[in-house]
């Protein structure tokens, strides 16, 4: 297979032009054509260097189509789904602005309030009282094993 | 005639053989590639009113380009033409007489198409595919409406189809 290098070479349409191009290689430059403004333009370059004369009916017939009452409608249909997808667009472009900056002014004072029910959730918190008696047990065990005789003071 | 109408008229004239072309030789055969070309320049039409008017060559040609993806991609054509199919290739650049040679052989084969379709579709193919009359100047001829007359060309253009692709027409 083909070196691909990014972009359309004399190469590849050379190979093109004698249908040389293996199907994935030939749907690979497509793609990318398909999508590349410079490539497109290249290739259009090379085709035009020897053009095949449409048949004299084919010009009426699309100008003919183009002006048709269903091409009409469905070309004012796009048109009007294109202004839609944009409107809706924009709508969610400003909601996430907005919710943005909504959390942004709203966080600190969220941040206070979150502080204060921690800090009442631990005055009042059964394991804080757990811990705290832990504690007093332990002090009161190395305290023995410091001076076996003496008692400590209760923490209680 | 609108403004857009008069520009999109313009637009044809300039492009309308660079894209038949390009979809010929993707299509490696007539009909296709008029379709492809008819729906490259309807696609372009409808987005007429957002294109900025810069890389005109690269906008139609990318355009083109997706149909015949589309054309190529599609089920049962999968594969690029095969040696067997009748019309032939475009040729090497710069050979003007063999270019000349090789469309009238081409055309040749369209008349010999065409001729072989039943009637009524034989005489209105041969009309409008071999001999390049539009719908109206043959509903004139044969004193028929053009509604007809454009369904008959619609029918035989599948037929047509169908007989490259190696079908049987019962």
């Amino acid at each position: 297979m083909r070196e691909w290098t990014g972009h359309v070479t004399p190469e590849w349409l050379e190979a093109f032009q004698q249908e040389d191009l293996e199907e994935k290689e030939l749907m690979q430059l497509l793609e990318h054509i398909e999508s590349c403004n410079y490539c497109a333009d290249q290739f259009a370059a090379y085709i035009e260097t020897d053009l095949q004369e449409p048949p004299a009916y084919l010009h009426e017939e699309i100008l003919e189509r183009s002006q048709g009452i269903s091409m009409q409608a469905a070309r004012t249909v796009y048109q009007t789904s294109r202004r839609m997808r944009l409107f809706w667009y924009s709508l969610k472009v400003g909601a996430a602005v907005a919710v943005s900056l909504l959390l942004l002014f709203a966080s600190p004072v969220a941040e206070e309030r979150s502080l204060q029910i921690k800090e009442s959730y631990w005055e009042t918190s059964p394991s804080r009282e757990l811990g705290e008696k832990m504690d007093g047990v332990w002090q009161e065990f190395t305290g023995w094993i410091k001076n076996p005789g003496e008692k400590e003071e209760s923490y209680d | 005639m609108n403004a857009t109408e008069e520009q999109f008229a313009e637009f044809l004239t300039k492009y309308e053989k660079l894209v038949y072309t390009l979809c010929y030789r993707m299509s490696g055969n007539p009909f296709d590639a008029q379709d492809l070309t008819q729906d490259t320049f309807l696609s372009a039409y409808q987005r007429l009113s957002e294109f900025d008017g810069a890389h005109e060559r690269a906008w139609i040609c990318r355009i083109a380009t997706n149909k015949c993806l589309d054309f190529l991609k599609s089920a049962s054509r999968r594969t690029l033409p095969a040696e067997e199919e009748t019309f032939l290739e475009l040729p090497d650049r710069g050979e003007g007489p063999e270019t000349a040679f090789l469309q009238k052989e081409s055309r040749k084969e369209v008349q010999r198409l065409c001729k072989s379709l039943p009637p009524p579709y034989n005489e209105v193919a041969e009309a409008h595919f071999y001999e390049e009359k539009s719908i109206k100047e043959i509903s004139k001829e044969k004193g028929r409406n053009p509604k007809t007359v454009q369904t008959q060309v619609y029918r035989a253009k599948a037929l047509l189809k169908k007989k490259l692709k190696g079908g049987r027409i019962e």
